[in-house]
């Protein structure tokens, strides 16, 4: 390590050489600095977590416009719009197809250990092929059966036995909101932060689950354009034509952008996460500072022969950044490695979709880096006080 | 037969502290220090002499008077050209002030490495020579608090040495010393003063070393007493 140090900074390693003869505080500051990588990959990763599991649903549609209710948040939260509009949208040139999509919360209790609380979505089963994957439309002849569902089989907490029975396939009965439903095939979407999984069933079934929903209020219609419009051109075209209150027209991607930048910037959850990030990255900047400003201040009679006998300030910050350095690279590895860990435990405990990214790991290092040389600087500051006058 | 001059001294004053708590140390101090010249500063406690040698090596600055060292006017240098100064000089303190956190050799290697260049192996071959030439040839890997406090001196006089200095200024650096490592350390000096023409000053009040020098000043309130060069007895 001294070897290395050396060869690379041309010079002898002092501030290594210093941060090794105190291995007690060496060993507290890397574990220090390491704990606050970790606090910051921890937030990162739920954050990462919650725009991925925002977005899954979203990815499974193949629409291209979404109309839902004005101040319509997130997918689940839509509050119902007159299903005239679907018919409104189809008369706009361009718009090939358009179909009601009503969503609501599907409680399976009895069935698993653990009771699943499910967002379910009842959609018309000859709509399933033209706006959902392969997966969901497979299930649609089976879901023009009354009060048959398909499952989520990502969904989070299924037993491994109920899990290889949805996976299976039918015959299956269970309870859900107090009816006796029939697996009519699964698919996979996978947890998200609101839902344990997902769940489709027929537009006449929901509206046997939910007796007070009403077919002529979804909580959104999907739209489809032909080929080759331009979408942009469309959505104008739309939003003229249903220019009532009450009605938010966007495209699938901007809903779904703009429900990740809800949930992770307004919703609670995601200040708190965002929160969480500072202050580890505070922690971590107040951790180095100290150890950092300690080193000189123990040395600052080695700091004054030194300049006694010709060395220059830009030495002195040279070896406390040094020293910056190797704190930061020192607790990142650590720190990295043990969130490696708690993530996979975490996917393991919770489905969700939680993983070291390089991404992540790159912003991490990059972050400890500015944060440890910042208080280097800082640090090195103490430096000018070591006045070799006194020395003699 | 005189050498050039390496250091003068004009008209030298030097105060502590201000208004009431003025105190003069220094009073209208004239020297001049030679080329080759191994030179003993004695005196009386608190006559000076450590304030004086400061003033010299360019680590405090000139109140006034005038200070020429080595063709340079440090009364009006700037920062930057006194480090320059002090790079050509090497510095033997009282306290042997050594790093702790580096081993002998490693501290002997700081003297070396702020004349720049990117040559590692010279750096640690010239410190390990100089290690070998204060006796301490089986002690190089040592870190401060495994040597004696001798041990420790000599690898402060192998540090201030190692750069090869046109000056060096030492406080006392034979106390800690027993008479052979003593010894050694002045033959050192004298070997330095005699063919390189490095001018030495030393503060010490230790006969053996005022037995060897080729001058002896004497400091007496600030002021200059005695000033006698002699032939060195050896
Ligand atoms: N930083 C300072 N501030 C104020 N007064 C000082 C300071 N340094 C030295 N003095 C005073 O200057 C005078 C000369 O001090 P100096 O250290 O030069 O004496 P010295 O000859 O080296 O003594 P010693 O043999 O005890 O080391 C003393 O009276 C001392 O009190
Ligand atoms: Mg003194």
């Amino acid at each position: 390590m001294t070897y290395l140090l050396e060869i690379l900074l041309r010079r002898l390693p002092v501030g290594w050489l210093q941060l090794r003869h105190r291995k007690g505080r060496l060993i507290a500051a890397i574990a220090g600095v390491a704990f606050a990588c970790l606090l910051v990959f921890f937030q990162l990763g739920f954050l990462g977590a919650l725009t991925t599991a925002v977005g899954l649903p979203y990815q499974k549609t193949s629409a291209d416009l979404i109309i839902s209710g004005a101040g319509t948040r997130t997918l689940q939260d839509g509050a119902n719009i007159p299903r005239q509009v679907m018919l409104d949208a189809l008369s706009v040139p361009g718009i090939a197809a358009a179909t009601p999509l009503f969503v609501g919360t599907l409680r399976l209790e009895g069935v698993n250990t653990t009771d699943l609380a499910l967002t379910v979505f009842g959609a018309n089963p000859s709509a399933l092929a033209p706006f959902w994957d392969a997966d969901i439309a497979a299930g649609a002849e089976r879901l023009r059966q009354a009060d048959t569902v398909l499952l989520d089989k990502k969904s989070r907490f299924l037993d491994p036995a109920l899990r290889e029975r949805v996976e299976n396939g039918p015959p299956l009965m269970f309870e859900a909101n107090k009816r006796q439903l029939a697996l009519a095939g699964s698919f996979a979407i996978g947890a998200g932060f609101e839902s344990d999984g997902y769940a489709f069933v027929s537009d006449q079934t929901f509206l046997r689950i939910f007796p007070d929903r009403s077919a002529r209020a979804p909580n959104h219609v999907l739209v489809r354009l032909s080929a080759g419009v331009d979408a942009q051109q469309v959505l104008a075209a739309l939003r003229a034509k249903l220019d009532v209150p009450g009605v938010l027209v966007r495209t699938v991607a901007d809903a779904r952008s703009g429900e990740q930048a809800y949930q992770t910037v307004e919703r609670p959850i995601g200040v708190i996460f965002g929160f969480g990030a500072i202050m580890g990255i505070m922690v971590g900047l107040v951790i180095v500072y100290q150890v950092l400003s300690t080193e000189v201040s123990d040395h600052i009679r080695e700091y004054a022969t030194l300049k006694a006998i010709g060395y220059r300030n830009r030495y002195f910050t040279s070896v406390v950044l040094e020293q910056a350095v190797i704190l930061a690279i020192g607790g990142f590895v650590p720190g990295a490695l043990v969130a490696s860990l708690i993530y996979s435990a975490l996917a393991d405990t919770t489905g969700l979709p939680l993983g070291m990214t390089l991404d992540r790991a790159m912003s991490v290092v990059v972050g400890a880096l500015v944060a440890a040389i910042l208080s280097g600087l800082f640090a090195a500051r103490r430096v000018a006080t070591a006045d070799p006058a006194e020395l003699y | 037969m005189h050498a050039s001059p390496v250091i003068t001294v004009e008209a030298l004053q030097h105060a502590f502290g201000t208004g009431e708590a003025r105190a003069q140390v220094l009073f209208d101090l004239d020297l001049t220090l030679r080329r080759g010249e191994l030179v003993v500063m004695k005196g009386a406690s608190g006559s000076g002499k450590t304030t004086l040698l400061t003033l010299l090596a360019c680590l405090r600055r000139v109140q006034q008077g005038r200070v020429d060292v080595l063709g340079t006017s440090v009364e009006t240098a700037d920062e930057a050209q006194r480090v320059r100064l002090r790079r050509r000089m090497g510095f033997i303190f009282q306290a042997h002030n050594l790093h702790p956190a580096l081993s002998a050799i490693q501290n002997v290697r700081l003297g070396l490495e702020l004349h720049g260049g990117e040559l590692t192996q010279p750096w640690q071959e010239a410190a390990a020579h100089a290690l070998d030439m204060v006796g301490l040839r089986d002690r190089h890997g040592y870190l401060p608090k495994n040597l004696s406090g001798g041990q420790k001196q000599r690898v402060a006089v192998a540090r201030a040495l190692v750069g090869n200095p046109d000056l060096v200024f030492a406080d006392e650096p034979t106390a800690a010393l027993d008479a052979e490592a003593g010894g050694r350390v002045l033959d050192l000096f004298e070997a330095l003063a005699l063919e390189r023409g490095t001018t030495l000053l030393v503060v010490t009040h230790d006969q053996r070393v005022i037995d060897r020098a080729s001058r002896v000043v004497t400091l007496a309130d600030g002021r200059i007493v005695d000033d006698r060069t002699r032939t060195p007895q050896s």
